[in-house]
Parts: C-alpha cells; structure tokens; sequence
C-alpha cells in the first residue's frame, strides 16, 4: 500500500476516525449527506464540539435552526455552546431564516455577505474548523439556485484557501438513490459521508458510510452509530475491528471440576465460550458458576443479565449454594439486570462496554443473547456479537454467553447459526428422552485450541449445582433430537471395530463415519 | 413624516453595486424627492460585524429601517 498522502484532521467522533483512517481531509470540505433525522446537525456541531477539546476553535454557520435553538439542543449532548462563544472558541455565522423579515428579491445579486461573514468569523476566531447546516434550507429560501450553488462553490473554495476542514450538511430525500438535492455534490464532491437512518422489520438502525474520500483511503461500507446523550454521535467501527488479541494458554476454571476435564482442563482465560441449550437445561446455572468460580479466585465477575431479574438470580443463586449478595459486597461480583426492550442493540453495545471499562473485570457472563436477539434485525445482532466479542477478547478476559434453542429436543437456534464461528467453545446442553424419563446432556462440541472429551455425557442438577456423570453409552441421535436405543452388545461390538492399537482408549479423538 | 432610513449593503465596489447606489440614489432624487432621505452604504467587505449583526445574506441588499412598513 502507498503512503496516504493526503493529511487528516481527526474528528474526535468515537469511531468515526477509525473507519475514516484517522479523519477528515484536512483543508477540504466534506458532504454530509442524509434523509430527515439521520443526525446532520448532531454530526456538524459534534465536529466543532470535539475539535474545541483539542484546542481548536470552530464556526458553525446555520442556515436552518437558529443559534439559540442549538445552544439549547446540544446542551444535552455536554456541549455547552454558550460557554465556548464567550471563551472565543465558537462562533455562529446565523444564516437561519427571520420570521420577521420580509425578502423580496429582485434584480440579480450574490451572496457576497454571506461569504464576507464566514471568513470575518473564520479569522476573529482563528477557526481550524466549520461546520454549515444545512444547504437544503437556503435552496429553498432563495428562487435562484444557479446563484446560490455558485456562491456556495465560491465559499467553498474560500475555505480552502483559509485552510478550514469544513463539514456541509445536505438533504436527501430517500436512503438509496442520488446523493444529495439541488445536485450539491457537484461542486463539494471531493468526499462524501452518508448519515443513514433506515427502518428495518420496525426498527430503527442508522449507519454511517463513507462514500469516496478523494485520492485517499478509508473503510469501506455502512457502519452502524448511534447517538447517545451526553457524547453525541459514538460510531460502532465493526469491519475496522482487528484480529489481533493475544492469546493465552492460560487455563481457568468453569466452575465446575468435570467440564474443565472435558474441556482439557478449564477455558482459556481470553476465549468466548458459548453455551447452547433449551430453556431449563441449565445454562443460567452455568453462567452463576463461572461467576462464583471467578469470585472464589479472586476475580472480578461481571454479569449481563438479560432474562431474569436481579431477585430471581439471587434467589436461584442462593439455591445452588452461592451468595451473590456478599460476594457482590465484596466488590468482585457485579451483575446488572435488564430488558433488552429497554434500547436499541448499538446502544446497549455500549453501554456494556462502558460497564466493563468501568468494572475491570476478568470475566464476564453473557445470559442470554438470545433475548438480545429479539429485539435486532439479524444484522444487527451479528454486528452486536462480534462487536462485544472483540471487546471482550482485547481486554483478555474470559467470557461465557448463553443461547436458548426454540425447540427442546436437539436443533439449533439463529444466535448459534450467527455465532457460532466467533466463539472459541461451544458447549451444548441437550434434553435426553430415556425410556418415558427426561434427562440431561452435555457435549462439548469445540475447544478451539485444545482437545476436549468427545462423549455425550449425563448430568443432574441439585442443591450443590451440576453434576456430570457418564457419558450416554446406549442411546444416539441426542443432537438431532430423534433418539435411537442401542443395545449393549451392539454397543461392545461396535466399540471394539473403533478401539485404538494401545486398546485402552476407545476411539475418541476421531469420530466413527460409516 | 418620518425621516426613511435605508442601509444598503454592498460587497466591494462591484459594477453591480455600482448600479444599485446610481438606481437607489436616483429613486431618492425623482420619486421620494418630498420625503426626508437618509441613504448609509455599508461595504461588508469593510464592515462585516455588521452585516453579521443585521443577518445580511446577499449583496446588494436594501434594508428599511423606518418608517416600519
């Protein structure tokens, strides 16, 4: 790859940056182009705000809300406008339309006024850069848009000559389809950054794309963003997300002594592991496990729960032999109960990273995804999973989540079929059908870097928590849920074909075909 | 009868601004010749605080400042 010739101006937009290798062009003017209420504004101030915290000074020039409106809008986001006009850091260039003033055009003019504004603030501020929301508002204000697009190149090419970075605000009318109205993207086409806000089986889903950066790179696609009080515009950069964690062969303890045996010896300190099972089959107690297991090394534990309140967890916890009470008391344990209604998948992504920053955990519990599920687009919890996936893996922690199957014998789920590739481990927890009796089985069905034990094996769960017995020996078709009995001379007979030269370990580590 | 108060606000003396002080200033001598005139230029390329605290956006603009409408 050749050198990147082109300078950025790094934006401070969480994440933005990363899909714009390292920011905007600096010295040029980028369309931000996007439907009503994809966040233009947000994005232009937010520019401004978070060039103000390093220092350098920013004009926005409104032509749509007025500057008092602004200063009340993006209080919430933390930016406090008013403050920063007094300290000479911000300046308005209000272009927005007077109510109480009457136009009348006549004869022919330009918007030299305009032009002589920006660059008057521009200069008494010393500005590096400025924003101009929206160019929609003064088409529609002016009847001669051959004039306005002129003089808009005019301005443009003036801020180039001032060296601004400036972000130009236009709006579209349909998510896919031309860039922008009134054919902006002629004259400021140099780079293009799309805001999307699309509707997806009922729910809202905005994205980021960079369409063309001139002569210069960036990250290619649609991003998801979300905007959040109190920070604004926070980019989730999932394509940009890097392979790079370490990896450790560090062994720790699931909790439980015989699915460490299983698993060759415990989890890998920085590996996901995924539990699959249906509903009952003990998955949230799994999840308490680890948590207890990592307390009990002194570790902090910090659980997700999506599905059961804090009283029921609790309570179950206490049921198993474990005190989630004093352990959080203790300060090592953390767990933090919610609806996955409550928010959108992006925001709840960020939430529980900004609750793993804070915790500093080495473990974290996921239970379940599939209630997170319920409330994404199939894309949309991919992105999710992948993103905390890669979160967790670069703090080098160990995770475990949970998944539910819809059905109770054998099958798998969509959050399996979407995740599965991602984790290091499944485990599989399935219903067993004995003879007029359920019971309970267990398979670890990858270990990625280690061997496991390959059997099916029994387990009961009582006051002490799970207890794994012996594997199934006379029965198969557990995983596919349609169970065959097999009797125990052709079980003898059938482990004899497959038994290994040594002769003291029945084939394990390859699965009979045929 | 109030005295008219108009401000016209140019960019550079450009041959359009030119023209609209020669029109500006020949309605004032012919059609308001009984009215009490008081015509301020206001380059914004001289003066843009101004133009920033009068929202000027084009040039040539003429504001009226009184008699209210």
């Amino acid at each position: 790859m050749c050198a990147d010739q082109i300078e950025r101006l790094p934006t401070g937009i969480t994440g933005f940056d990363h899909i714009a290798n390292g920011g905007l062009p600096k010295g040029r003017t980028t369309l931000v182009s996007g439907t009503a209420g994809s966040a233009k504004t947000v994005f232009a101030a937010q520019f401004l705000a978070a060039g103000i915290k390093r220092g350098e000074p920013g004009v926005f020039v409104t032509f749509e809300e007025t500057p008092e409106a602004l200063r009340r809008n993006m209080l919430g986001f933390g930016w406090d406008i008013a403050r920063w006009e007094a300290e000479g850091k911000w300046a308005f260039v209000d272009v927005s339309p007077q109510p109480e003033e009457e136009l009348v055009e006549l004869g022919s003019y330009d918007l030299g006024a305009l032009l002589a504004r920006i660059e008057h603030a521009v200069r008494s501020i010393g500005a590096i850069r400025l924003s101009m929301d929206s160019l929609g508002a003064i088409f529609t204000r002016l009847n001669d848009s051959r004039v306005v697009r002129n003089e808009l190149l005019r301005i443009v090419s003036t801020l180039r000559r001032l060296g601004v970075t400036a972000v130009l605000t236009a709006e579209r009318t349909q998510e896919y389809g031309e860039i922008a109205r009134y054919g902006v993207e002629e004259f400021v086409s140099d780079d293009v950054v799309i805001l999307r806000n699309l509707l997806e089986d009922e729910k809202r889903r905005r994205t980021v794309e960079i369409l063309k950066f001139r002569g210069t790179s960036h990250q290619k696609g649609s991003f998801p963003f979300t905007v959040i009080p109190g920070e604004g515009i926070h980019v989730i950069p999932l394509s940009a997300i890097e392979l790079k964690q370490r990896s450790s062969s560090v062994r720790t303890t699931s909790g439980n002594a015989e699915l460490d045996r299983m698993c060759g010896g415990g989890f890998f300190r920085d590996s996901i592991v995924l539990v699959s099972g249906a509903t009952g089959t003990g998955k949230t107690l799994m999840a308490t496990t680890f948590m207890a297991a990592g307390v009990r090394q002194n570790e902090r534990s910090l659980l997700f729960a999506f599905e059961e309140s804090r009283d029921q967890l609790f309570r179950n916890a206490i049921g198993w032999g474990i005190d989630f009470e004093q352990m959080e008391r203790d300060g090592l344990l953390r767990v933090i109960c919610n609806y996955p209604e409550v928010t959108s998948l992006e925001d709840q992504l960020i939430f529980m990273k900004a609750e793993i920053d804070r915790f500093r955990p080495q473990r974290v519990a996921v239970d379940s995804l599939s209630a997170l599920e319920r409330v994404a687009t199939i894309k949309g919890f991919r992105e999710f999973v992948i993103g905390l996936t890669s979160f967790i893996k670069h703090q080098e922690m160990a995770g475990l989540y949970t998944a539910t199957t819809p059905t109770l014998l054998g099958g798998s789920s969509i959050t399996e079929a979407h995740i599965s590739t991602i984790t290091d481990s499944i485990i599989l927890l399935r219903y067993v059908e004995l003879f007029g009796e359920m019971r309970r089985g267990l398979t670890v069905l990858k270990m990625r870097g280690s061997s496991h034990d390959k059997d099916i094996r029994e387990f009961t769960i009582d006051s002490r928590g799970m207890h794994i017995g012996r594997p199934f020996r006379n029965i198969s078709g557990i995983l596919s849920g349609q169970f065959t009995h097999i009797a125990p001379s052709e079980i003898d007979r059938l482990s004899a074909m497959f038994r290994d030269d040594e002769g003291d370990e029945p084939a394990r580590d390859t699965a009979p075909t045929n | 009868m109030s005295k008219i108060v108009l401000h016209l606000y140019i960019a550079g003396q450009t041959p359009r601004a030119e023209r609209a002080i020669s029109t500006l200033r020949r309605m004032i001598e012919q059609e308001l010749a009984g009215y009490e005139c008081e015509l301020t230029i206001i380059d914004v390329l001289a003066d843009p605080q101004q133009a920033e605290n009068q929202k000027i956006l084009a040039t040539p603009t003429l504001i009226k400042s009184s008699p209210p409408p």
